[in-house]
């Protein structure tokens, strides 16, 4: 089963997209911002990112970004988490390279729902 | 969504409720005192994003674990300062003493989802106050100021009709100024509302509840 990284700078969220995925199945890593997220992602392979946007640091469509500019992370879905899903993050978002996002707040129903979609 | 249990996934909310009180009460007290300490005149951009981004952090909290109140409260003001961080509205003394009203109301809310007793606080005067502020005119709707700060002094009918062109061709919303408006992304778009129709072709899945979408792989792109 895959590992999935889940980036966001609340441990709350964090808490929960872990215990949702892992509760499902996946292996999950977590990192609190961008910039961890970006160091835990070069440490080893994960299937699938899951990131929040608006966090201090390197922010989630920066890090998107520079997941891109990785030759292992050209082709791994990354999903973005967001509060809003109004055209121009969308836009945002797939200039960035995201596979896709998952509104916040999120059922966690839902979110192992999208795993699914686009890890199998 | 309900507050303790998440029925779709047999998840009991509850057990992340402690580290998000936790975090809110980080964030409002970071808020608080970044807003005592900012200097109404030059607030500067990097206090407004750490404002900003709590109020931000604690409505994205609020509402996945159910407190619709916390949300909804900061959420109007997360919407005066999404405003004032971009520049559409200056900084004001009464700006600032409303959001820390907000922050006291907040921290009222999060004691009775806590369980420390005390009443809901009544919010409704506040939220008004607010919109009110949030509905301001934008600080540079006005031509002549804009143009004033160029040229000091100038007034209306000293401003010929090309000045006016001008003025509103160097909007980073006009015409033809496309290039400036994302340079690093791969397209971009200056009315944030609008989006080519086309786009909608970059979709290749959306969920009929909003709940996620996946965008059309690269692959799929390229065929059409």
């Amino acid at each position: 089963m895959k590992t999935i990284l889940a980036v966001d700078d609340s441990a709350a969220i964090r808490q929960m997209v872990a215990f949702t995925l892992k509760g499902a199945g996946y292996g999950v890593v977590e990192a609190k911002d961008g910039n961890e997220g970006l160091a835990r992602a070069k440490a080893g392979t994960v299937g699938l990112v899951i990131t929040d946007q608006n966090m201090p640091g390197m922010d989630g469509i920066t890090l998107i970004k520079s997941l891109r500019a990785l030759p292992a992370y050209k082709s791994v879905p990354i999903l973005m988490l967001t509060t809003e899903a109004g055209d121009a993050m969308k836009a945002q978002g797939r200039a960035a390279g995201a596979t896709g996002w998952v509104v916040k707040p999120f059922d966690p129903a839902k979110l192992i729902e999208v795993v699914k979609k686009v890890l199998h | 969504m309900r507050t303790e249990t998440s029925a779709g996934a047999g998840i009991d909310m509850r057990q992340f409720h402690a580290v998000f009180f936790e975090e809110a009460d980080e964030h409002l007290a970071a808020m608080e005192s970044l807003l005592v300490d900012i200097d109404i005149t030059n607030p500067g951009e990097d206090a407004l994003k750490a404002v900003f981004r709590a109020a931000h952090s604690i409505k994205g909290g609020a509402g996945t674990f159910g407190f619709a109140d916390v949300s909804e409260l900061t959420h109007e003001a997360e919407t005066l300062l999404d405003r004032v961080r971009k520049g559409e509205l200056g900084l004001t003394s009464a700006i600032v003493d409303t959001l820390l009203e907000s922050g006291d109301a907040l921290k009222l809310q999060l004691a009775v989802h806590r369980g420390d007793g005390g009443g809901a606080p009544e919010v409704a005067a506040l939220v008004a106050r607010l919109r009110t502020l949030c509905d301001s005119p934008r600080a540079d709707d006005d031509l002549e100021s804009r143009f004033a700060a160029i040229i000091p002094g100038l007034t209306s009918g000293e401003l010929p009709a090309c000045a006016y062109a001008l003025i509103e061709s160097e909007a980073p919303g006009a015409a033809g100024n496309e290039e400036q408006a994302g340079a690093d992304e791969a397209f971009g778009f200056f009315d944030e509302g609008a989006m080519p129709a086309a786009h909608d072709a970059l979709l290749a899945e959306e969920d009929a509840s909003g709940a996620y979408g996946l965008f059309a792989a690269p692959a799929a792109l390229a065929a059409r």
